[in-house]
């Protein structure tokens, strides 16, 4: 399963809060497809997957708009 | 002892005495007589004592305030909101209980006006109020909380842990230091959202608009 969390136009530390919460409400395996407009995004999603262990799948750049996608560990 | 572990000291030493006596009451030679060492040595790190002056409010930003309220944010275990303010305040209120030079710091800097406060204000505090708004602001749409600007409660949060700090820690009032760090934080927290809801503004509203019209009548007869 994959959700979609769209952040745009949050700023710092909200879009890092709100992956937190959504990956609490997924099961292992199940993927977050996070869209954020935050600069600070692009250091702290990747540090926040290492940390708690989910996998970071992907992580782009387009225009100012970050996209991730982060797969829950089990 | 390494370069960046003298930087370090002086960087200490610094705050200490700008947090006593501010920074355009503190001489380079202050710091240096503190240290047991030369002027010219702490020139050698920071040509300017702005840039030490930088250097200080740099850690204060950094190190203490933003790292550690990315503990409390980021890896939360729940976002139930009376345990996250519970936990912002106690962040609040340890850190200037742990080390008041930083709060005597920040207070030195507004009363001189300095440009590096802002910084602080913007990068720092302002993403934490702007995150306790978020959680207002959705407690509004959930009709949970009193309607209102959800920035305007958010900085009243803050702006009571500060000057619950101030009390406890730099006018040294017994009254606001007497009880545990855990204690004042849990009571602040829970007193703000008591404020909050809906129910007991109702309430409250209800209350005053009964008195007033009893006053009303009784004035009349």
């Amino acid at each position: 399963m994959e959700k979609t969390l769209d952040c745009t136009g949050l700023a710092c530390p909200l879009p890092v809060v709100r992956t937190n919460q959504a990956m609490k409400e997924l099961a292992a395996g199940d993927r977050l497809r996070l869209i954020s407009t935050d600069r600070g995004s692009a250091n702290d999603i990747p540090s926040w997957a290492k940390r708690t262990g989910h996998a970071l799948v992907s992580a782009q750049e387009d225009g100012g708009k970050f996209v991730f996608v982060l797969e829950k560990a089990g | 002892m390494t370069a960046d572990q003298r930087r370090q000291i002086i960087v200490q030493t610094a705050m200490k005495l700008f947090s006593r006596q501010g920074f355009r009451g503190t001489r380079v030679k202050d710091i240096a007589d503190r240290m047991g060492t030369s002027d010219a040595l702490i020139f050698q790190h920071f040509p300017t004592k702005r840039e030490l002056y930088d250097a200080i409010l740099d850690e204060i930003s950094t190190r203490r305030h933003f790292k550690d309220v990315e503990e409390v944010l980021y890896y939360a275990p729940s976002y139930d909101l009376e345990d996250v303010l519970i936990r912002l305040s106690l962040w609040f209120l340890r850190q200037d209980a742990d080390e008041e030079a930083i709060l005597r710091t920040v207070l030195y800097a507004a009363l001189e006006r300095d440009d590096l406060l802002d910084e602080l204000v913007d990068e720092h505090y302002s993403r934490i109020v702007g995150y306790v708004a978020y959680e207002v602001e959705e407690g509004q749409k959930a009709g949970r909380f009193r309607p209102g600007q959800p920035a305007t409660y958010a900085r009243d949060f803050f702006a009571g842990l500060f000057g619950l700090a101030v009390m406890r820690h730099i006018v040294r009032d017994s009254g606001y230091g007497g009880e545990e760090v855990e204690v004042a934080a849990r009571n602040h927290a829970q007193l703000f959202l008591r404020g909050l809801s809906k129910d007991d503004f109702l309430s409250a509203r209800k209350s005053v608009l009964t008195h007033t019209k009893r006053a009303k009548q009784m004035k009349k007869g």
